[in-house]
């Protein structure tokens, strides 16, 4: 069974630092939490309140991937869409207040080696990706660590800063050809990867579920291992309401398939084990 | 004044305290075992257990709801033969009594999984569930009617000495009445409410929010009808009453064990924070300091005395 399941999940108040927009529609919000800081791997997640003093609505904490970590200072970040009651909520907390984070939890990226590594950002998905950058190029110092960056339009990218600050190269694609090559990140996925040629290959994707599902079809019919960070609504995001149900290959399944726990046993999957729907 | 008295006893259990998570509320303890002390429970439901596996429902399983939510999970679970051979032996390195939540598709199911468990060493007692809204066949049909019910509990009854502790459902005409049934075909005490069936609809894909489209209604929102219930059912029946409903605070446990019941079970409240069933037990101890009472005994019942 996961080792994961027996991991305290710790409620840890955190001061707010700064909460600030980082595109449309897009906050970055920057906190105090020591313990996050220090044992937060890439792809995982944390959940936070979204309610005034505990109150009992909104009631459900929200999860959002760690997008960064200083772990000298102490502090985390995570990036987040103003998208219903629970952003609305927290887009409007200031430095000095307290957020109230479960976490980390979940499965995160498994960094083997590999000649390339290609990480598939769309929109916001580019934040976990982003903390992924900084740990493969610190394990793999010369590794080829790329990063595809896809959005609507230019002002929907994100993170980019960040990931030139890793990365051998950053390629952009928009869907309205305001920034980079016209058309879908997925598009450059498939450029890149024709350009392999002999070299060892590894992608990790996070963004819409359409573009997962188009990047998993990519990957399988090129055999190149392929990891995808999955967002589902989640109750309790620490493994106990079975709410968060991905569909997967289980070959010890009497029809050869099962539920997992996106907060558990992922919320990053290997892409060819996912029962694309 | 020494600290007072948490220990309750129902139906031969013995609990420490009267305080223990709701099934479907806590997988098998595995999840939050370094988060929350097992051994501080009074007692560890698990969830529901099948015959044999059952997958669930399709995602989206849940929907947050003003101070509440909807679940739609579909019971799954790896069956009985997994729950005693993988997870039962790992949980008896805790001293917390385990009860066993039971489903099934029809009543001969409820009953072999009942025999099976009956043979099994460390389990404390069987909570039956005739209630869950969230699975078509079974369950709902057996839970919404005085004599499906009393079918289930004396199949039940007949194949094990353990404890049978039906959980009834709110979604019926007269929950009195099959609390009744319940009690004369044997059960040793009720466990009250499971969730209320309701539903959510999202105005901008104009689709139903849940894949299953109705799902279980649970948190705060429902606490007022749950604690009414268990009020009627503890004024109707002699058996202890496990009060179960949106109790997020010790002082809400405190409303259902002063309403009739002598235990209680905490849900929708981990999810929001999962140390919440250790801060309630603790709570209850002070708040029995507070009113000088020695022992929650005496709070059963003892509302408007």
């Amino acid at each position: 069974m996961n080792t994961l399941d027996c991991e305290p999940k710790t409620q840890t108040s955190c001061e707010i630092l700064s909460n600030e927009p980082a595109a449309p529609n897009v906050m970055v919000l920057t906190a105090r939490g020591s313990h996050i800081a220090r044992d937060t791997l890439p792809g995982q997640f944390i959940n936070i309140a979204c309610a005034d003093r505990r109150g009992h609505d909104p009631l459900l904490r929200r999860p959002f991937s760690v997008y960064r970590v200083n772990k000298r200072e102490g502090d985390f970040a995570v990036l987040y869409v103003i998208r219903g009651r629970g952003t609305d909520y927290l887009k409007d907390r200031k430095p000095g207040e307290t957020a109230d984070v479960v976490g980390p939890l979940g499965k995160g990226f498994d960094l083997p080696a590999a000649d390339i590594h290609l990480l598939v950002a769309g929109g916001s998905g580019a934040a976990p990706l982003s903390m992924l950058a900084d740990h493969l190029r610190a394990k793999y110092p010369r590794a080829d660590v790329v990063s595809l960056l896809g959005a609507q339009t230019a002002v929907g990218l994100v993170c980019e800063t960040d990931f030139r600050l890793h990365v051998s190269r950053c390629e952009i694609a928009t869907e309205d050809a305001t920034r980079g090559q016209k058309g879908l990140v997925t598009d450059l996925l498939e450029k890149e990867l024709d350009a392999v040629g002999s070299q060892s290959s590894r992608v990790y994707a996070c963004g819409p579920h359409e573009m997962l599902k188009k990047v998993s079809e990519i990957c399988a019919a090129r055999d190149v291992p392929c990891q995808v960070s999955i967002e589902t609504h989640m109750a309790c995001g620490v493994g106990v309401c079975m709410g968060c149900a991905v569909k997967v290959k289980d070959e010890s399944a009497p029809d050869g398939w099962t539920y997992q726990r996106c907060c558990l046993e992922g919320p990053v999957f290997d892409a060819q084990k996912v029962i694309w729907e | 004044m020494s600290k007072p008295d948490l220990s309750i006893e129902i139906a031969g259990i013995r609990m420490r305290n009267p305080i223990m998570p709701a099934s479907g509320t806590f997988g098998f303890g595995k999840e939050l075992c370094g988060t929350v002390d097992l051994n501080a429970l009074g007692a560890l439901v698990t969830k529901g257990t099948s015959l044999h596996p059952w997958h669930g429902n399709p995602y989206p399983r849940t929907v947050e709801t003003p101070a509440g939510m909807l679940n739609a999970i579909g019971l799954q679970n790896e069956g009985v033969h997994s729950f005693i051979e993988d997870k039962l032996p790992w949980l008896k390195q805790f001293d917390v009594p385990v009860i066993v939540n039971v489903v099934g598709k029809t009543v001969e199911e409820y009953a072999e999984v009942a025999r099976i468990l009956d043979k099994a060493d460390g389990i404390a007692g069987l909570e039956i569930n005739v209630s869950c809204p969230n699975v078509k066949e079974g369950c709902i049909a057996f839970g919404c009617s005085a004599e499906g019910t009393a079918r289930v509990v004396r199949a039940v009854r007949q194949v094990t000495r353990l404890p049978v502790i039906p959980k009834l459902s709110p979604n019926v005409t007269d929950i009195v009445e099959i609390a009744h049934a319940s009690v004369e075909a044997g059960a040793d005490a009720l466990c009250l409410i499971n969730t209320l069936l309701g539903t959510a609809i999202d105005p901008w894909t104009r689709r139903f929010k849940l894949a299953n489209i109705t799902g279980g209604l649970s948190g705060p929102a429902i606490k007022p009808i749950a604690l009414r219930m268990v009020h009627e059912v503890s004024n109707a029946v002699k058996v202890p009453i496990i009060g179960v409903g949106g109790i997020m605070t010790a002082e809400d446990a405190v409303e259902f064990i002063l309403a009739g019941a002598s235990a209680v079970q905490v849900g929708t409240a981990t999810f929001v924070n999962p140390r919440a069933i250790n801060e309630i037990v603790v709570g209850l101890g002070e708040y029995l300091e507070k009113i000088k009472f020695s022992d929650v005994r005496k709070l059963i019942g003892a509302v408007g005395s």
